[in-house]
């Protein structure tokens, strides 16, 4: 019965991502970057060249090249796009227990660990799903635009970013059971983010750290080699959390 | 037969001195309706939410039909059904939709869960809005779905918590008749303050008082108890009742129920053996016309503020 259990939270989820409009939300902010940002790459010139014609001032920028739409793709997904998919599930946890569906839930024989893992099931699925859309509009898009498909270049890019995005929304989802209110869910996961942010900075052991892994994808575009500790952290942190909000989810008393 | 048993049961919550729930000691009969009264902040939804695992003792034990339980035992929980304060489901799913995903919860399989949820949203009375988003349901059809939704399972005990309170006279009704029916089935343990409410379907009362269990009687042997035998005097006018309210009270005689409204007060048996002949007199001299002299006991509701304490009531 617990796999079923399991099954049925899962499905639940799944169909709320789809009525409550947030799984449309995410495609349509994900595939406009994923059109934007080729677009940005290869016109970025003309429009700068056409405001310093009116200024009367000539600019000498390069020539545009396929990497430079990856570099937006990079840049926008890892910044809004993380920011609209934290805002997206903030209320995950928080909302059921607020509106009391978690108590209704966890009356029936089915365990909190269950209830947590189809949250996050859920959420590392969206994003893979989110990427994946976007990667490959982009892919195609950059090709139309510059002539060159990176498919490998954006393989490698796009898992990188899922990873990424999966530590954030790992937290996201321990601050959703940790908090009282959606807005506070919100806060702490913007604050665990920018402090990750921060802590890639530090050193050796910065490595480890989520925001190095923005950096990994840089690697790729321009096929250099890829360090694996920024990986092996976001593997670790997202464990960490998951862990965490199951254990601060059993303690939970509604 | 005793269904559910509670002994020594007590919480204490993080950061507080007092105990919300002290060593609280109950049988539930099967088949029942059994009434947990108490005054905001007593404790009733406290000793729920610890029955149906919600919540954690701090100390004590449940048994259910003599067997020992942990109250987060899955166990425990696909033996019981809850109805929560205000429930609230999501209002994406359709009635029919949430009753089927708790029949799975429960283990039936799909074309099980659809003939369970089928004969639930019949029994409820909410065929008709099966295929109705929950959001759109009013006050009334979302507690029956939640009583729907707390039945699926065909549960040995259903925990109701304040299943009336935030309805209206006609969902009351409603809500208050299912709940007499469903002890045919079932065991129902439910919390109120509405005292109406339990003397209309409760067979017994279990009555808490800042964390204690103060009364523990079937609704009759509670009134029998706690209720002192009096006389209803019924008058002619309103102005006659007044005039002799105000005449027992110049002789230092309690008024029990005093012309509210009304042309009828009523005392004490003791104080109306005592002063009867006087207050036929009275009544003669002053030409007040009386229409009845009854006996009578007080209501549940009397008793339970006298029980729990006026500043209470």
């Amino acid at each position: 019965m617990a796999n079923s259990s399991f099954l049925i939270l899962l499905t639940k989820e799944f169909r709320e991502l789809a009525r409550s409009k947030k799984l449309l939300i995410g495609l349509a902010v994900f595939l406009f970057f994923s059109l934007a940002s080729p677009l940005t790459a290869r016109y970025m010139n003309e429009i700068i060249g056409l405001v310093g014609n009116q200024q009367g001032i000539t600019f000498n920028l390069p020539e545009p090249v396929y990497t430079d739409s990856l570099a937006q793709l990079v840049k926008n997904l890892s910044q809004i796009g993380l920011f609209v998919m934290i805002f997206l599930v903030m209320g995950l946890v928080v909302q059921e227990k607020e509106r009391g569906t978690a108590a209704f839930l966890m009356v029936k024989p089915v365990s909190r660990a269950a209830f947590i893992l189809a949250k996050f099931v859920t959420l590392t699925l969206f994003s893979a799903l989110l990427m994946l859309v976007s990667t490959a509009v982009c892919g195609l898009y950059t090709g139309i635009l510059f002539g060159v498909y990176p498919w490998k270049e954006l393989f490698g890019i796009a898992l990188t970013l899922f990873l990424y995005m999966t530590v954030i929304l790992s937290v996201t989802l321990l601050m959703s059971t940790v908090s009282r209110s959606q807005a506070a869910a919100g806060i702490f996961s913007l604050g665990v983010w920018l402090l990750l942010s921060l802590l890639s900075q530090w050193g050796r052991v910065g490595r480890f750290f989520t925001g190095a892994l923005v950096g990994e994808s840089s690697a790729i575009m321009f096929g250099m080699s890829v360090d694996w500790r920024p990986y092996a952290g976001a593997v670790g942190l997202t464990a960490a959390a998951l862990v965490s909000a199951v254990a601060v989810f059993r303690r939970w008393e509604a | 037969m005793t269904l559910l048993k509670v002994g020594n049961l007590s919480k204490t919550y993080r950061g507080e001195k007092k105990a919300s729930l002290e060593g609280l000691d109950l049988d539930i009969q099967e088949h029942q309706v059994f009434g947990f009264l108490g005054p905001n902040g007593a404790g009733k939804t406290t000793t729920i939410k610890i029955l149906t695992g919600l919540m954690s003792p701090s100390a004590g034990d449940i048994f259910l039909r003599g067997e020992k339980m942990n109250h987060r035992d899955k166990k425990l929980r696909s033996r019981l059904g809850y109805l929560g304060q205000e429930p609230r489901y999501y209002p994406w799913m359709t009635g029919e939709e949430l009753l089927i995903m708790v029949a799975g919860l429960f283990g039936q399989p799909p074309e099980q869960g659809k003939k369970r949820a089928a004969e639930l949203l019949e029994l409820t009375g909410l065929t008709e809005a099966r295929k109705k988003r929950v959001g759109a349901y009013s006050g009334g059809m979302v507690q029956r779905l939640g009583i729907a939704q707390a039945l699926v399972n065909r549960p040995e005990i259903l925990f109701l918590d304040e299943p009336v309170s935030a309805l209206d006279p006609l969902g009351r009704k409603e809500v208050l008749d299912l709940i007499g029916r469903l002890k045919e089935t079932t065991t129902v343990f439910m919390s109120t303050h509405i005292l109406a409410d339990v003397e209309r379907v409760c067979d017994r009362v279990g009555i808490l008082k800042e964390g204690s269990l103060i009364a523990l009687e079937t609704t009759e042997s509670l009134k029998e108890k706690y209720s002192p035998r009096r006389k209803e005097l019924v008058f002619d006018s309103g102005e006659g009742c007044r005039e002799v309210s105000s005449w027992l009270r110049t002789r230092g005689v309690p008024v029990l129920e005093d012309c509210n409204g009304t042309a009828a007060l009523s005392l004490g048996d003791d104080d109306y053996l005592r002063i009867g002949g006087d207050l036929l007199a009275f009544l003669a001299s002053g030409n007040i016309g009386l229409q009845s002299l009854t006996d009578s006991t007080a209501g549940l509701e009397e008793i339970f503020i006298n029980l729990v304490g006026a500043d209470h009531g």
